[in-house]
């Protein structure tokens, strides 16, 4: 079984064995799997944000006018 | 912190290192070696030898594994011929050299059970060391979680407590059994109770971790594992009160076979916790004290079975066997 490809912060080697046909043990390929999900809801967050607040603005000014 | 595993203390006070002496030997410790002491004051050959030996040095008493196993099988009884081979050898310890021989040949039956029963002891206070250091590791990352231990457990534990501090010996005694029973039913509970389903309901490849419900599969394996942690505590705990008990009781065979009725499903337990440790950070804390538990959570049976095969050695100044005359 292959070592893990990731390096610790540290600088060392991650010591974990992967699994088959995988080349990151289950944490680091599942820590890299996280950021993405946590990377795409945070800029879904802003999309949604940002229509919300322009949708409101224009709701407000028609109402204004 | 400490590792008590590899200290002992000497006659003069001193903590050594274990590792710096003999590694293949049984070395007593304090309480222990005053037992052994009593007994070495009650074999005249041994008395000899000390009143010969120097003042202020300390000395070793080696009883080589022989001594054991003609005491096991009861060929010691039948020695009478003296010829060497059944005998403890008594070295200096800073010289390291040979400071006098002492033929055990007269020596009683009963009094070599005696010796052989400590050394069992011993070895069973030696598990008990390795259990705490293992614990210790663990209650690390527990700060602060203890009050919902399994009641179970914890009612054997005070069994054990009263029964150590009660002078009757047969409410010792009782106490002693009451609680063997509650440390066994509940570590064995512990044992099969422990959900480590869902370590097999991980996704492991990448389309399956991009859709998992679990936004991030690290954190979640991190809070399920420091249930698992929590248990394995409780069952440590159990193991080592229980080898304590064991060892009081001093029924050694008993917890041999306590051992050998959860062998396998421990073997399942520490299975699993390597699949949990791979799921967690390599540096954290958690992922030390998992290691720590797929290692070994309960004692090695082989500890007493090699009981027989090691040496013997009892550290000792010349007065603590043979007091200076006039005292």
């Amino acid at each position: 079984m292959k070592l893990c490809k990731a390096e610790l912060p540290d600088g060392k080697p991650c010591p974990t064995k992967v699994d088959k046909g995988q080349e990151y043990c289950p944490y680091h390929l599942a820590n890299q799997y996280a950021k993405v999900k946590k990377g795409v809801l945070a800029v879904a967050g802003t999309v949604v944000t940002g229509v919300l607040t322009i949708v409101a603005q224009s709701l407000n000014s028609s109402e204004s006018e | 912190m400490p590792n008590k595993d590899n200290l002992i203390i000497q006659p003069n006070g001193e903590v050594a290192s274990r590792t710096t002496l003999l590694t293949d030997a049984i070395v007593f410790d304090e309480e222990k070696r005053q037992k052994l002491i009593q007994i070495l004051r009650k074999v005249p050959a041994i008395l000899d030898v000390a009143k010969k030996l120097s003042e202020g040095k300390v000395y070793q008493a080696h009883f080589p594994p022989e001594v054991l196993k003609r005491i096991k099988d009861g060929s010691a009884r039948l020695d009478n011929k003296g010829d060497g081979l059944f005998s403890a050898h008594i070295r200096d310890v800073k010289t390291g050299r040979m400071a006098g021989r002492v033929d055990l040949k007269e020596i009683t039956p009963d009094l070599m059970g005696s010796l052989s029963e400590l050394a069992t002891q011993q070895t069973l206070a030696d598990v008990v060391r390795r259990l705490e250091v293992i614990d210790e590791k663990i209650t690390y990352v527990l700060q602060g979680q203890f009050n919902d231990r399994l009641a179970e457990v914890e009612s054997g534990i005070h069994d054990y407590e009263q029964a150590v501090v009660a002078s009757n010996p047969d409410v010792r005694r009782e106490l002693m059994v009451g609680a063997v029973q509650k440390l066994n039913s509940g570590r064995n509970k512990l044992i099969k109770s422990t959900d480590f389903s869902f370590i097999d309901k991980l996704p492991r490849g990448k389309l399956g971790m991009l859709f998992s419900r679990h936004l991030d599969i690290p954190e979640y394996v991190q809070s399920k594992a420091e249930f698992v942690v929590k248990a394995t505590r409780s069952i440590i705990e159990a193991s080592r009160y229980l080898v304590m008990a064991y060892s009081d009781l001093n029924e050694p065979d008993s917890l041999r076979v306590s051992l050998k009725q959860v062998e396998s499903d421990v073997e399942v337990f520490q299975d699993k916790t390597r699949e949990i440790v791979r799921w967690l950070l390599p540096e954290s804390n958690l992922h030390e004290s998992l290691t720590a538990i797929s290692q070994g959570v309960l004692p090695s049976i082989q500890d007493l079975d090699e009981v027989p095969q090691k040496t013997i050695v009892v550290e000792f100044q010349s007065k603590e066997i043979a007091p200076p005359e006039g005292v």
